[in-house]
């Protein structure tokens, strides 16, 4: 999903730094606020950056018979809320500009959008909508993370389309989606396998911290139980 | 101990990574998708304004700074969990002496 430089036109460029901005700042905010408030979540918002680094970097045969990366951007965005994805993706994709000439500076604003705003904002809806349905801890999250994957990669094919709409944006838009969003189906289910392994084993170790997310449920406590007397 | 449900999670997450390399050799030699969008777009005549400032000079280059990459990535998270593994590890130890 990461657009190369110079692959945006400069207006299209510049849009999308300005849609990226707002949610990045809120992001930063935030980050600072749940580190300043709870410092024992600065592990676990590591892991979860980590986990973004890793997944971005693994090229992934799919068996559409192309290759693409996961995104592993569903599990930050369910443990501290989307827009902390959104400012943990920016040193992660210059990183990966910069080094490997892949995404850039002047598209950066594009690739946030997609896999910081788009993939993150979906993946918490989906986590959201999914425990209010009454479906279980894992299967919420590897429902999140196949979402905000494809997600993110359905946002690139849009960006692109929009930015290419040759000869319209329909025909531009599908041809987009079948090369990244066809390709991606099979790999964001390998992810989301990976996500839920993940996600079990940080419940198995720091469930606490999950319950100060409100990721997990606070345990009750047991009330006693009183018997009524029963109406003649 | 790892749950069975763990290992066959993994065992999926390997089915579906190594499926198109035992029978499509077309997925490896084929260009990744982050190739083709640009491709298609080098097709209608654009022509890019900016090129990056530093580009890998070969593939195994830019796999290795994958590698490198996901190795980082991969102390980060080894380290956490080893770190909080050790702590578990205390607290039982600690509640067990208090019995």
């Amino acid at each position: 999903m990461h657009i190369m430089e110079g692959f945006l036109p400069w207006y299209w460029c510049v849009f999308w730094y300005a849609l990226a901005i707002p949610f990045i700042a809120h992001g930063v905010v935030r980050m600072k606020k749940i580190t300043a408030e709870n410092p024992e979540m600065k592990p676990l918002l590591a892991v979860c950056g980590a986990f973004i680094f890793i997944m971005s970097s693994l090229h992934v045969p799919s068996v559409t018979g192309s290759s693409s990366h996961p995104t592993g951007n569903g599990l930050g965005a369910v443990f501290f809320g989307a827009t902390v994805i959104s400012a943990i993706c920016v040193p992660i994709l210059i990183f990966q500009a910069l080094l490997m000439a892949h995404g850039g500076i002047t598209t950066l604003g594009a690739n946030v959008f997609s896999m910081g705003v788009v993939g993150p904002f979906c993946a918490v809806f989906v986590w959201k909508f999914g425990r209010k349905m009454g479906l279980g801890y894992s299967a919420a999250i590897f429902l999140a993370a196949f979402v905000g994957d494809w997600m993110t990669y359905v946002a690139a094919a849009t960006e692109l389309g929009l930015a290419f709409p040759i000869p319209t944006f329909e025909s531009a838009w599908i041809k987009m989606m079948l090369i990244y969003s066809y390709t991606q189906i099979p790999i964001s289910i390998a992810e989301s396998f990976l996500t839920v392994i993940i996600f079990e084993y940080i419940q198995k170790l720091r469930p606490d911290l999950l319950r100060r997310l409100n990721v997990l449920k606070t345990e009750e406590p047991k009330k006693p139980s009183i018997k009524m007397p029963e109406a003649n | 101990m790892v749950s069975r449900r763990t290992v066959i999670m993994i065992l999926i997450i390997i089915g579906l990574v190594a499926f198109p390399l035992l029978f499509e050799s077309k997925a490896v030699s084929a260009p990744s998708s982050d190739d083709q969008g640009p491709a298609w777009i080098l097709s209608t005549g654009y022509i890019p304004w900016v090129h990056p400032l530093w580009e890998p000079p070969n593939s195994d280059m830019e796999a290795g700074l994958f590698a490198l990459q996901a190795a980082f990535g991969a102390g980060i998270m080894g380290y956490i969990f080893g770190m909080w593994h050790a702590q578990a590890r205390m607290r039982k130890k600690e509640e067990n002496k208090e019995k």
